[in-house]
């Protein structure tokens, strides 16, 4: 009878341990690719909306242009922000793709900030600018995805 | 020694600056990046154009741009460049590209100036080593020793990317232009081991290469790409005597002109992009019609048929460690996978017919602006190998490292 227990707390404790690590494994792809931001830009662009292919597109150095013919000014944080996951890609691959734009002369490189105040501050003052953010303010518009 | 210091001292500063690239130096308006990386080789078989026996550190990489964009619509850059590969680069620096871009929609615009030329997935990064897994690409078809054939262009392209289709997105590239030859670059260095004293001078042809690129919206994170390059070029030397002098026919001295005709190169690629997992193959096949004159004699007529092709995957497990490995597969003449009569009474054995190679690389970014790599070869095969290939041995390894420093 002892030896069963035993075995049922074994096993019950092995069960618990496989779930926690199928949770943190899931948790951990969910959050790399997490919109946890608000995409952000001057309030001079010409759209409210965006598809997300088009903001993966922005995001990626691909399309340049906003439908009035004005350049599209990718901003980021310095430190992490969510800018990668928007871009549907995880941080190194999205370094690694605006490098190969920079070294190969395709693209002038994202601006990047020290912090969301600043950041936002130049999407408000940077006609065609666009971001992603936690928390945006009456200074930039605001662009859903459709 | 003084090439050491200098990237000791080029990776300090850079992590110094603990920013991603993103972030460009900017004096006066103008946009700074660069970056510096160090090699080393050591293998049992000589490398392309080095001598790898006994260890090289003639491997290296530096880049500075300049760019600066004027308006919406145009974009001036420049980017100085200088390698050395053993026996050719010596670090003498060179311009990279250099090109105005003038962008007048998504789907359209134009470059002029020496823009890279486009072929597979990277031969318009190949020096550019933080930009990917590996230190040495897969070298059937980014083979180092024929680099200078396809680098870059003089001359125009347009480019342009798609809107959203029901189907994904296109985009396309495609470059006009001249390039040059040196006579003693990687070409020359394969000449001297061959049959040749040395290059003394070369002649090129107008090269088109292009590029069409689809990712389908159906399968999210796959890229598929078709390039192609075609062009004709001529390299004349002395004649070394290194297969003997036939009958007085020909001397040591002789010159002879080999002739490239009508290169044609084509380089299907697919990769597959799932989270920190990336999964990439490609497939090349290049012919040229090659015509030898000796003496103004003309006892060769022949072609050139390439094959090469590889798969690989990578994945990276944390911010600062991605592991990765390929195996790829070349034939110097695809028609004759094992070789012909001619190739054995050179005296070359059956296994210089084709090289394959299985790579393993660590891949080590302890801070955002700095990337180590390590990096192991198992090589069945001598068909890349130019030093001593006769007597090359028939399996091989390769271990190669390099540090990189970028901003």
């Amino acid at each position: 009878m002892q030896e069963k227990g035993r075995k049922r707390d074994g096993t019950r404790r092995m069960a618990g341990v496989s779930a926690l690590i199928a949770v943190l494994l899931v948790g951990a792809v969910s959050a790399s690719f997490a919109a946890d931001c608000v995409i952000i830009a001057n309030k001079k662009v010409p759209t409210g909306a965006l598809s997300k292919a088009d903001v993966q597109s922005m995001f990626l150095g691909e399309k340049g242009k906003w439908d009035d013919g004005k350049s599209v000014k990718l901003a980021v944080l310095e430190s992490g922000g969510g800018h990668a996951s928007i871009a549907g890609k995880t941080p190194a691959q999205f370094e690694n793709t605006w490098k190969r734009l920079i070294f190969t002369g395709k693209a002038a490189a994202p601006k990047s900030f020290e912090d969301e105040s600043s950041l936002i501050g130049y999407v408000a003052s940077t006609p065609g600018a666009i971001a992603c953010v936690s928390h945006a303010d009456s200074s930039v518009k605001v662009i859903s995805v459709k | 020694m003084k090439k050491i210091a200098f990237i000791c001292a080029f990776a300090l500063l850079s992590a110094g600056l603990t920013v991603p690239v993103a972030h460009a130096v900017d004096v006066l308006g103008v946009d700074i990046h660069g970056f510096a990386s160090q090699g080393f080789l050591l293998g049992t078989n000589n490398w392309p154009t080095s001598k790898t026996e006994k260890g090289t550190f003639g491997y290296n990489d530096f880049a500075i741009n300049f760019s600066k964009e004027l308006g919406d619509n145009l974009h001036l850059g420049i980017q100085f460049s200088a390698l050395d590969r053993g026996a050719y680069g010596k670090d003498d620096v060179t311009i990279d590209w250099a090109y105005a871009d003038y962008r007048f929609k998504d789907w359209f615009g134009i470059r002029a100036g020496k823009v890279k030329i486009p072929m597979g997935l990277y031969n318009e990064t190949r020096d550019l080593d933080s930009a990917r897994t590996y230190v040495l690409l897969p070298q059937g078809i980014y083979d180092d020793a024929n680099r200078e054939i396809n680098l870059a262009n003089s001359g125009v392209a347009i480019y342009g990317v798609s809107p959203a289709t029901p189907v994904g997105t296109f985009s396309y590239l495609a470059t006009a232009g001249k390039y040059d030859i040196p006579t003693d670059g990687g070409l020359a260095e394969i000449g001297k081991t061959m049959f040749l004293q040395n290059l003394s001078s070369t002649d090129t042809d107008t090269a088109f290469a292009y590029k069409l690129e689809y990712s389908p919206v159906f399968i999210d994170g796959l890229k598929l790409q078709g390039t192609g390059f075609h062009t004709s070029f001529s390299a004349k030397g002395p004649y070394n005597g290194t297969f003997g002098t036939n009958q007085g026919l020909t001397p040591v001295g002789s010159e002879i002109d080999m002739k490239f005709k009508n290169l044609r190169r084509y380089v299907l690629s697919a990769e597959y992009v799932f989270h920190d997992l990336v999964v990439s193959g490609e497939y090349m096949v290049q012919t040229a019609k090659v015509d030898a004159f000796i003496n103004n004699l003309h006892p060769v007529d022949t072609y050139n048929k390439l094959q090469a092709y590889y798969g690989g995957a990578t994945y990276r497990f944390a911010e600062w460690f991605e592991l990765g490995g390929y195996y790829s597969i070349y034939y110097p003449d695809r028609d004759h996978k094992h070789g012909t009569a001619q190739t054995q009474a050179l005296g070359l054995p059956e296994y210089s017919n084709w090289q394959k190679d299985a790579a393993l690389t660590l891949r080590f970014d302890p801070y955002k602006n700095l990337t180590i790599k390590t990096e192991g070869h198992y090589i069945n095969g001598t068909g890349l190998v130019n030093y001593n290939r006769a007597s090359a041995k028939e399996d091989s390894y390769l271990f190669a490292a390099k540090v990189t420093a970028s901003f």
